[in-house]
């Protein structure tokens, strides 16, 4: 009983002292660069039920003049960087070679968090409106106006 | 790796420490008589009925905790002075209270860091060594404190890397918080030479106020309490103290009947 007591508090005391003794600023465990995450939906002509869909070449532009994604096959969604230096950041948007492209504008704020002692600080922002043009998108649907992670959903682009 | 060595180091301790308290207590048992000295006792006798009373000396015990000293080489960016003090109250209980300063100081590519601040934690040990005798302050206790610090922190730059759109730096002002929290503690406290004492304590602290750590810039550190966003903690100290015994305390007295002479 005597010898039991003593290992346990050993072992309780040698994970205490891991525990303690680790220095937080050496590693990053919440690694976070926040992006507006986006789902394709359409309407089903059956129905009218509104389902994941697939855009069969998207090609996406920056306003930085840089092409993010040419002709890209399989998508069911994108997840795109906002810029962190300014309050709104756009991008163009082509579903299909075949059709014109739509150009959308994310206007939101933003404010500085501090992450983890590792990582640092990240920017967080609140997404205040989307603004589409509508020559192949039908409409926008806002989930959720928070870009705070790098899991949530944030929009449903209908088509 | 470096983290692995100390923990060897400080579970050895440990286990000299439980081996030295059992071994104190098993002597302290074992000289019965020290249980009932008379030197420092009173007899009185009233209606055929023996009342003893037995006083046993107590003081203010004042420590430091060396394990801050070796947290320094793990955590760099943390200078920690910490004291305790204790005061037996009665057989068992003891008051308790935990003082000290911290003062923090980081820099990496991503942010630097400027901290300090100090605290105070006051609260009972509970002494669970049923065994020893009275005059001996040896100790397998559990504790609760209750802590505050206060502190203020600023991070005088910091810089969120995007080679896409570009760098963002910034700087958060400096800032004066308050933190209170709940602690509880297990440990053992020996007596190594006349007075001295060496004791080590396991702790487990949870944040009252939260707000700090669920604000946009949390505090890399929280004097008394630790890593700063983080609302439970675990921690362990190594303290040597010095018993200043100030006064002495009445022992519980229950009366004794004396049988009467058969006429």
């Amino acid at each position: 009983m005597n010898s039991m007591f003593k290992l346990c508090a050993g072992l309780l005391l040698l994970a205490t002292t891991f525990y303690a003794c680790d220095d937080q600023t050496e590693t990053c465990d919440k690694a976070f660069r926040a992006s507006v995450r986006m789902r394709f939906k359409y309407p089903r002509p059956i129905d009218g039920r509104v389902v994941d869909t697939t855009l069969p070449y998207v090609t996406i532009k920056s306003m930085m003049g840089d092409t993010v994604a040419k002709n890209q096959t399989g998508l069911t969604g994108v997840a795109l960087p906002l810029n962190g230096v300014i309050d709104s950041t756009w991008y163009y948007f082509k579903a299909d070679s075949t059709v014109l492209g739509d150009t959308i504008l994310f206007r939101y704020k933003r404010h500085q968090q501090f992450i983890s002692p590792g990582c640092g600080f990240a920017t967080y922002y609140h997404l205040d409106t989307v603004i589409t043009t509508r020559h192949a998108i039908d409409s926008i649907q806002i989930i959720n106006k928070e870009v705070t992670n790098n899991e949530d959903i944030h929009l449903y682009l209908f088509y | 790796m470096k983290t692995f060595i100390f923990t060897c180091f400080i579970s050895l301790l440990l286990c000299a420490g439980v081996a030295q308290a059992q071994q104190k207590t098993d002597s302290a048992s074992a000289k019965k008589p020290s249980a009932v000295k008379t030197d420092s006792a009173t007899v009185h006798l009233k209606n055929d009925t023996l009342k003893i009373h037995q006083t046993y000396p107590a003081g203010l015990r004042i420590g430091i905790d060396i394990s801050r000293f070796a947290m320094m080489f793990f955590q760099p960016y943390r200078t920690d002075v910490n004291f305790t003090a204790d005061a037996r109250i009665n057989k068992d209980l003891y008051a308790v209270a935990d003082f000290g300063v911290n003062r923090t100081k980081h820099s990496d590519t991503n942010y630097t860091y400027k901290g300090g601040g100090a605290f105070i934690a006051l609260g009972v040990d509970y002494n669970l060594l049923k065994k020893q005798s009275i005059h001996e302050n040896n100790m397998f206790f559990v504790g609760a404190r209750y802590g505050v610090a206060m502190f203020n922190y600023e991070f005088p730059t910091y810089t969120i890397y995007d080679n896409y759109y570009g760098n963002v730096t910034g700087s958060v002002p400096k800032t004066n918080e308050m933190a209170h929290w709940l602690e509880f503690a297990v440990g053992l406290r020996t007596e190594v030479l006349k007075n001295f004492y060496m004791g080590w304590s396991l702790r487990v602290r949870t944040l009252l106020n939260s707000k700090i750590i669920d604000g946009d810039y949390a505090p890399l550190v929280i004097p008394g309490y630790g890593a700063g966003d983080k609302k439970a903690v675990f921690d362990f100290n190594y303290t040597l103290s010095y018993l200043i015994p100030l006064y002495k305390l009445k022992a519980p007295s229950a009366p004794i009947a004396v049988p009467k002479k058969k006429k």
